[in-house]
């Protein structure tokens, strides 16, 4: 079977084997014996091959552990998904992705450890809206360095939001520098920054 | 490019977990074979995560 990292324009890309059809190409690692081992490691290799194959032009990762039976089946993948994949690609070029995590005690944890019914939802939703105003505050200055931006609130009790940018990778140092200086803007929380990436959150499900 | 973007890199587990598992593309229908056991997987590098706080990244 055929494992695929990550579809591309159709161009060369290092020691990386690729499968082409038309303008795109999928970046492969043929006769592997199944899904990568669940671990780390494995996340890592995954994501330096990726981060290595944005050398050479505008990538789409592909989701961990995506493994094809046959090149034809590659070749018909992107045959039939052509326009998406175009447009796709075209989105992402010459942009990386970087991650901010803001970080905190959730006001649902401070309420009491385990609250019920109606006390809990309103907790809950004293939280979002908490988180809410955190976005306004940390994410949008964030934001307007990027050109696509996507923000899920309250994904786990000890994080108010997790965001993901696209940023032109001509202002990857200015996005940096001011994430940075937003680390500890409010004593409620402390925005956690990571990347580039490439662009993992902006490849998204093909066929939805 | 990335020889430059990749110096100051920093990656930690839990943004790695989320992103490899929660993003990328995504083929439905029965030309991929596997997207790995997500789930088990997601379980298991949570685990981890849990444990784990940053992951060194010494970039090619």
């Amino acid at each position: 079977v055929i494992y695929v990292y990550a579809i591309g324009d159709r161009q060369s890309r290092g020691d990386v084997d690729s499968i082409s059809e038309g303008a795109v190409a999928a970046f492969v690692k043929r006769d592997v014996a199944g899904a990568p081992a669940p671990d780390s490691d494995s996340l890592l290799h995954h994501d330096r091959v990726v981060f290595s194959l944005m050398d050479g032009g505008a990538v789409l990762p592909m989701r961990f552990g995506s493994i094809v039976r046959e090149e034809a089946d590659v070749r018909d993948m992107l045959a039939q998904r052509r326009d998406k994949l175009e447009r796709r690609l075209e989105h992402v070029r010459g942009c990386v992705e970087f991650g901010a995590r803001a970080t905190w005690r959730s006001p649902r944890q401070a309420e009491t450890d385990a609250p019920a019914g109606h006390a809990f939802m309103l907790a809950k939703l004293r939280a979002r809206s908490a988180a809410r105003w955190l976005v306004d505050e940390l994410s949008s200055p964030l934001a307007e360095l990027a050109t696509d931006t996507r923000v899920e609130l309250c994904p786990r009790d000890d994080t108010a939001f997790a965001a993901s940018y696209l940023v032109a990778r001509d202002h990857a140092g200015l996005f940096e520098h001011r994430a940075r200086a937003l680390t500890h803007a409010t004593p409620e929380a402390t925005l956690v920054l990571s990347g580039p990436w490439p662009p993992y959150s902006f490849s998204g499900d093909l066929d939805g | 490019v990335s020889e430059t973007l990749a110096r100051g890199r920093e990656v930690t587990l839990v943004d790695l977990v989320d992103r490899l598992l929660g993003g990328g593309v995504v083929i439905s229908g029965d030309i991929t074979l596997a997207v790995a056991d997500i789930d088990l997987v997601h379980v298991s590098l949570r685990a981890l995560v849990a444990s784990v706080e940053t992951v060194a990244e010494g970039r090619p």
